[in-house]
């Protein structure tokens, strides 16, 4: 059995394809990891097949970095719920002062 | 489930803490166990670009290992249905060979039924570096306790 935030290494694939998409224009190396909520509804197993669906919640665009919120939905292929990650990433857009 | 855990639990009630050492070479480990490469975990460089006072240490390897303090005492990682941290504070870890400690301690917030919520605190150079740290656990027993007032709650 996986510890339980074994859940963000997972849930990373879905965040790296966020941070890697061109239209967003995000850099890795100005993003910070502002808070993480999971929710478990079963653990993860050795030899488990899971799909991570990722989902921009919400960017909030003020003065300084910009906050984005994004839900990684980790289910069985089947479609069985595991586990839902909720985070918040601040990312500086400009070179910080 | 253990009984003992479940015995005498009560609001307030601590549960045995820990001490976790972070150097550089532990964030090389984690980077690579988690898949979390951004630079501003190795380098001082891109640390510093964005205005972060040095290397600091990844959110998930301080929430994770914060958990710890629930999952040893509850025995079963299955037990634990939802855990949630805000990273109020960046872990600095320095470029020697001590590297930065952070203690991590917890207590009972919450009852209800089976469900029992530990607050959990995480303290670097005197300073939280973790907010609204929280852990619910489902013991599959319901806890029998007492409120503030010192009453049976039913």
């Amino acid at each position: 059995m996986a510890p339980p935030t074994f859940a963000a290494v997972i849930s990373a694939r879905g965040w790296d394809r966020l941070f890697s998409d061109p239209e967003l224009e995000l850099s890795l190396e100005r993003i910070v990891h502002g808070d993480q909520r999971f929710r478990f509804i079963r653990p993860l197993h050795a030899g488990d097949v899971v799909i991570a669906t990722a989902m921009i919640d919400k960017v909030r665009v003020r003065s300084g970095p910009e906050l984005i919120s994004a839900t990684v939905d980790i289910a069985s292929r089947d479609g069985e719920p595991i586990c839902t990650a909720q985070a918040t990433f601040a990312h500086a857009r400009e070179q910080a002062a | 489930m253990k009984a003992t855990v479940v015995d005498g639990l009560e609001i307030g009630t601590g549960l045995p803490s820990l001490t976790a050492r972070l150097t550089r070479e532990r964030l090389v480990r984690y980077a690579g166990a988690s898949t979390d490469f951004n630079p501003i975990h190795y380098s001082e460089h891109f640390a510093r670009h964005i205005g972060l006072p040095g290397v600091i240490a990844h959110g998930m390897l301080t929430m994770g290992t914060a958990l710890r303090v629930v999952t040893n005492w509850v025995g079963d990682p299955s037990r634990v249905i939802s855990y949630s941290a805000r990273f109020t504070r960046p872990v600095v870890v320095p470029d020697d060979a001590d590297g930065v400690e952070v203690e991590f301690s917890g207590s009972v917030s919450a009852i209800d039924g089976s469900l029992v919520t530990i607050s959990i605190e995480a303290i670097s150079g005197g300073q939280r570096v973790l907010l609204a740290a929280r852990a619910e656990v489902d013991l599959g027993v319901r806890v029998p306790h007492r409120d503030h007032e010192g009453s049976h709650v039913p």
